[in-house]
């Protein structure tokens, strides 16, 4: 298992974050903020593993950060191919990675 | 449908400008981004829901957009956020994808700002999570407020990864190593003898410098990464030095342990909707990419269609910002808007902004230029094609056959370039696999002709489109 240290990656010295929403994310509830991307929100709760792309089950995770080179994509509600670094969190959002 | 004066795609400095000039001018304009918020890739505003108490490091390009943000929130133009163009026609007619279904506007001008994306360079591990742009890791850190990483290992040319890494620093993170791949780093007597005059750029320059000097961060010109280890993710980064040409200097191998590693090589103009409209593009060799040709009033080969910023040439933010109120002022006098003396006054003014701001973008893109080194990074196994993973020695072997060394000849033969990201990552290695294995000089390469869409929509929202 890779360490999983909740919100401290978060810089939260100068920022006030929206409120607080959960996430589900592969079963697990993690805490993200509104306004947070979900790749923020995975990155924040040490995830940086989003999908074993075929063939060869290569691991991706964020690369571009900007909606263009489609790695870091995530199932979010039944969707498939969502782009984590655009799509952002809501209350209750179903997140299934592939990162395991 | 929709009509409107002027349409402005992207809300960058080159979209906030044009929109400010056009509003100003009396036009009814509409300004469409992806993203949420105004602001673009460069002025990185938070999102709507934080709110920044204290000014930090971080904050610097933020404040800066942040006036120009609230004047075009002023302004009374139309802002359509969270917006996808995904096709463009002749007409100015946009094909516009919001809120899960499709939609056209016509704008009788169109102002095209779409911007940049990052040089995409290939190596064996690039794949690997914890690998990514520099533009991705100071995206987490500016506008998400999250670290991208403990120990990260910057790379790239010119001076752009100094101010990442000087943010990550502050940030907290550990700056491992910075690999700088000229061999005249950005900081140096050469470039600031260049740079006379634009003091407020050396200024800017200096502080990262001295600020990565008193961290003690190792900082190495002529160097570069050469491979991307790690089991799931990036554990180490295998760096060597480089020649003048950045080859690698065989033997000069070392590996530092690290999560992060940021790759920062320059900018691409996204010139996917001026190539789907058959503006005339041209070769900038020192770019080494496609831009959209225009004249002085940033109109673009095609009457009516005008474009702003790095999608007509990498220029930089001061540049985009002064070529979209020229294309606002265009725009505008051209549907009869505007055109007081007032605004003659005002357009005298951009112009002397944006000539300067054009003298210091060529002496950052003399800075920037890439060596032909880059491509031979790649081995054969190497995966040039993110998205339909065809490796670099795969591509090879497709070039030529059948006498057909095109991008398209290669994406029929691979399947490279095929996935959702449309090319975006692979074609610009594709081209120097092509020029390597030819011979043929880059500028013969021909970008492969644009479909729409030119980003995927989802199948259901095209076919209700087509009804």
């Amino acid at each position: 298992m890779e360490s999983r240290k909740d919100t401290s990656l978060r810089l939260d010295g100068n920022v006030e974050r929206g409120r607080p929403v959960q996430i589900t994310v592969d079963g697990e509830t993690i805490q993200a903020y509104e306004g947070e991307s979900l790749a923020a929100a995975l990155m924040a709760s040490g995830r940086r593993v989003f999908r074993h792309a075929d063939p060869g089950g290569h691991p991706r995770g964020v690369f571009c950060g900007m909606g263009i080179c489609y790695d870091c994509l995530v199932t979010v509600a039944g969707q498939d191919h969502v782009r984590a670094c655009m799509a952002l969190v809501r209350e209750g959002m179903q997140v299934t990675t592939r990162g395991e | 449908m929709r009509e409107v004066e002027i349409a402005i795609v992207g809300a960058g400095p080159g979209g906030l400008g044009a929109a400010l000039e056009a509003s100003e001018a009396g036009a009814e304009a509409v300004l469409i981004d992806e993203y949420p918020t105004l602001g673009g890739q460069f002025y990185k505003q938070v999102p709507a829901a934080f709110r920044v108490k204290k000014l930090d490091a971080e904050s610097e390009q933020y404040v800066e957009g942040l006036e120009l943000v609230e004047r075009v929130k002023r302004s009374g133009v139309e802002f359509l956020p969270s917006t996808l163009v995904w096709s463009v026609f002749r007409d100015g007619t946009l094909g516009l994808y919001r809120e899960e279904r499709t939609e056209e506007l016509r704008g009788r001008k169109l102002i095209l700002a779409p911007g940049a994306q990052e040089v995409p360079v290939a190596f064996p591990g690039w794949t690997l999570p914890g690998v990514m742009m520099g533009g991705a890791a100071q995206s987490l850190l500016v506008t998400q407020r999250v670290l991208p990483g403990r120990r990260v290992v910057m790379a790239g040319v010119g001076p752009l990864q100094l101010k990442v890494a000087s943010q990550l620093l502050e940030a907290g993170a550990s700056v491992v190593e910075i690999l700088e791949a000229s061999s005249t780093p950005p900081v140096s007597m050469e470039n600031a003898l260049r740079s006379l005059g634009h003091w407020g750029k050396m200024r800017e320059g200096l502080k990262y410098w001295l600020k990565l000097k008193s961290s003690r961060t190792p900082y190495h010109h002529r160097h570069v990464p050469v491979g991307a280890l790690g089991k799931k993710q990036l554990e180490a980064v295998v760096v060597a030095q480089v020649n003048d040409d950045w080859q690698m200097v065989p033997g000069t191998e070392r590996t530092l342990e690290a999560d992060t590693l940021c790759l920062s090589y320059g900018f691409l103009p996204s010139v996917q909707l001026t190539r789907l409209l058959g503006c005339r593009l041209d070769y900038d060799g020192r770019a080494g990419a496609w831009m959209t040709w225009h004249d002085a009033d940033q109109q673009t080969s095609l009457p009516g269609v005008y474009v702003a910023g790095e999608v007509g040439g990498i220029g930089g933010a001061d540049v985009a910002l002064e070529e979209g109120r020229i294309a606002g002022i265009a725009a505008a006098r051209v549907l009869g808007k505007g055109g007081a003396d007032r605004k003659r006054r005002q357009e005298q003014g951009t112009r002397k902004r944006l000539a300067r701001a054009r003298e210091f973008a060529d002496v950052a893109a003399g800075m920037m230029q890439l060596k032909p080194g880059l491509i031979d990074l790649t081995t054969g196994d190497t995966i040039i094609c993110r998205c339909e993973h065809v490796t670099a020695g795969q591509v090879t072997e497709a070039i030529g056959f059948e006498g057909d060394s095109t991008l398209r000849g290669v994406k029929i033969h691979t399947r490279a370039g095929t996935g959702p990201c449309q090319g975006r990552m692979c074609s610009f290695l594709i081209s120097r696999l092509i020029a390597k294995k030819t011979g043929m000089p880059l500028e013969a390469i021909k970008p492969d002709t644009a479909q729409a869409p030119i980003k995927p929509i989802p199948l259901r929202a095209l076919v209700a489109h087509g009804q």
